[in-house]
């Protein structure tokens, strides 16, 4: 019975993350390109520094190894690094973009550098999934939120 | 999404979320869960007031605050 409420408290956790997430992450319709771009950089940059948060505590109540909690710092290094060059390259390019879209040869640019800033966190969350029944469900249900979270933080920018 | 829209979804998921924070199955990281949405909640308010020019120079700073966050992980 405990279990099983805390199974059903889980997945109402969970449903109602990925509710908030969608509702939040869901660009205005009426933003420009740019606008957009600066959101999803912006909304990137917090969801790094949320994700540190959650596998600093994780690591600190004994919930991941320090192999994992190495891979997963690695991973948001990266991201960090990423990002940042991203953010730039909306800065430099602002001048360029006509009624707030940009150039088609510079919206090119701008989406390979944020598939490059999305990817780790998508195979973060691959790898944790990966995990199996040995590793920690809760932090796999973290990852697969944010997952989709990223997911449509993408979409709203592309 | 409007604004009216927002602030109407906000209002439906704060209560929500409070009623989570609270509940004894809910362990460290669905915590971190709830402070994430929390967290976005907040940057997209905040986001809808400011023109782009201050969100570029908002996510710049924070970018440079998550290396530094992401670094301090690694060497932990």
């Amino acid at each position: 019975m405990q279990n099983l409420i805390s199974r059903r408290g889980q997945t109402m956790m969970a449903a109602v993350l990925i509710a908030a997430l969608v509702l939040l992450t869901t660009a205005c319709p009426s933003d420009n390109q740019i606008r957009k771009a600066a959101k999803a950089s912006n909304d990137l940059a917090n969801l790094t520094n949320n994700v540190t948060d959650a596998v600093r505590i994780a690591f600190q109540a004994g919930q991941i190894s320090v192999e994992n909690k190495n891979k997963m710092a690695d991973a948001l290094i990266l991201i960090a690094k990423e990002g940042k060059i991203f953010n730039d390259m909306l800065i430099a390019n602002q001048a360029s973009a006509q009624n707030g879209t940009f150039p088609p040869n510079v919206f090119v640019q701008l989406s390979t550098q944020f598939d490059k800033v999305v990817q780790p966190f998508l195979d973060m969350a691959t790898q944790l999934n990966l995990l199996g029944p040995n590793g920690n469900p809760k932090l796999a249900q973290t990852f697969a939120a944010l997952r989709a979270a990223i997911l449509i933080i993408s979409a709203a920018f592309k | 999404m409007s604004l009216q829209d927002t602030i109407l979804a906000l209002n439906q998921l704060i209560p929500i979320l409070g009623t989570l924070t609270g509940h004894p199955q809910v362990g460290p990281l669905a915590q971190q869960l709830i402070a994430i949405a929390q967290g976005q909640l907040a940057s997209r308010a905040a986001a809808s007031g400011k023109t782009t020019e201050q969100i570029l120079a908002e996510a710049s700073a924070t970018w440079d605050k998550a290396l530094q966050n992401a670094e301090n992980l690694r060497n932990m």
